[in-house]
């Protein structure tokens, strides 16, 4: 419980640190989390801010339990073999999205060209390996081994895991986003990497199934145009949250499942 | 659906035995064309063949929707029909002012892209069941 406690700090720090800049840039107060309209040197503040308040939830969490920040998280990076659990996440993630995107690009339901200049994809593909490790393991360690590890301690795996998948794929809606059809997606995607945890009771499959994931759509996100219909494949850097992403994501899960099965802690 | 018959210089791309083969035949009659090659609107590519062959310097479609759809479908190289000079011609025509055929062309581009995207949308799920069946197999051997 304390998890979802401090997980929901989150939000009110974002809220009250765009209230703050908003102010400061002489725009209105809003109850919506959106920094759409902030000028560039404030949204790097208040993008600053929210990573901040990631750090401090996660190091506060295991301080508040009278633990070791680096002993706690530690146990669910487990040494020896473990680790080529996420290379077998990345590769599986990376293999379904890339045969789904050749699927779509065969039938035109995608088009490959390019989208923006050269110097940009160069810049976007650069920084795509990074983010891809950075954004995974951040939420891995925040809605997995904080959140989703808290929970087991509280309720039993069943409950547990669907409180992990809703509170996932509801913070990504805490700010305003375009889409909101995309939360079955999200919630695909949570089941996916909570199950790999429930499995593993580590977070080397989820945080490589995760990477590779981002690594792929961040790849392919300077090249593709969606041209079938958005039930099918999805759209932007959601293709998981169209129909075949979605049966893609169940057989992901069920892979991870004949694969890993269930460890009891 | 070719009868080829040599010197054949007019096409007519009409279903032989269709309903529509009455007025085509009436209006290859009324333009003093005394033999043609029957083509179905599905084998217009035999047409163009023949176009880029030099066989074929006048085509008779039934309406101008089934030039454009063979267009859209790049079932015809138009510049290759430009260069040639090919004629086309309709028995049924659009109306004498550009507007309606600007109006038949657009109409003819809707119908023509609604049909591809269905055709594109069922390539898709059967395309991705098969991709999802492989990955899934693959993943399931690699573990």
């Amino acid at each position: 419980m304390l998890a979802l406690v401090l997980l929901a700090v989150i939000p009110v720090v974002m809220w009250c640190t765009q209230s703050v800049l908003l102010a400061r840039a002489g725009l209105p107060i809003r109850g919506r989390i959106s920094a759409a309209d902030l000028p560039r040197s404030l949204k790097r503040i208040n993008r600053a801010a929210t990573y901040l308040a990631f750090v401090v939830v996660l190091v506060a969490y295991p301080l508040l339990r009278g633990h070791n920040p680096l002993v706690y998280y530690r146990q669910f990076l487990p040494g020896g073999d473990r680790p080529w659990e996420m290379l077998y996440g990345a590769s599986a993630a990376i293999l379904y999205l890339v045969l789904l995107y050749l699927a779509w690009m065969l039938t035109g339901n995608v088009r490959f060209e390019l989208r923006h200049g050269i110097r940009r994809i160069a810049r976007s593909l650069g920084g795509a390996p990074l983010t891809a490790l950075l954004a995974a393991g951040a939420e891995e360690l925040l809605f997995r081994a904080m959140l989703l590890a808290g929970l087991l301690e509280t309720f039993n795996t069943g409950s547990a895991l669907a409180i992990g998948v809703i509170v996932f794929a509801g913070a990504h809606y805490v700010r305003s986003v375009k889409r909101y059809w995309t939360f079955a997606g999200h919630l695909a995607l949570g089941t996916l990497f909570c199950v790999a945890f429930v499995c593993t009771h580590a977070i080397w499959l989820s945080m490589g199934l995760h990477a590779g994931g981002v690594l792929i759509l961040m790849a392919v996100r300077p090249f593709v145009r969606y041209t079938g219909p958005a039930w099918l494949v999805g759209a932007s850097i959601f293709p998981y949250a169209g129909l075949a992403g979605l049966a893609g994501l169940i057989l992901l899960t069920i892979n991870v499942w004949l694969g890993y099965g269930v460890t009891t802690p | 659906m070719n009868t080829p018959q040599q010197p054949a210089i007019v096409a007519a791309v009409c279903q032989q035995g269709s309903p529509d083969a009455p007025a085509m035949k009436t209006y290859l009659a009324s333009h003093g064309v005394d033999q043609a090659q029957w083509t179905a609107p599905d084998d217009v590519h035999d047409v163009d063949r023949d176009v880029r062959a030099g066989t074929i310097r006048r085509v008779v479609f039934l309406r101008p929707d089934d030039l454009l759809t063979a267009l859209w479908d790049q079932a015809i190289a138009a510049e290759q029909w430009l260069n040639a000079e090919v004629r086309a011609e309709f028995v049924e025509s659009p109306g004498e002012h550009a507007d309606a055929f600007v109006t038949a062309t657009l109409r003819s581009w809707c119908v023509w892209q609604r049909h591809r995207r269905r055709r594109q949308v069922t390539a898709g799920v059967v395309l991705s069941a098969a991709a999802l069946a492989l990955a899934f197999i693959l993943v399931q051997l690699g573990t």
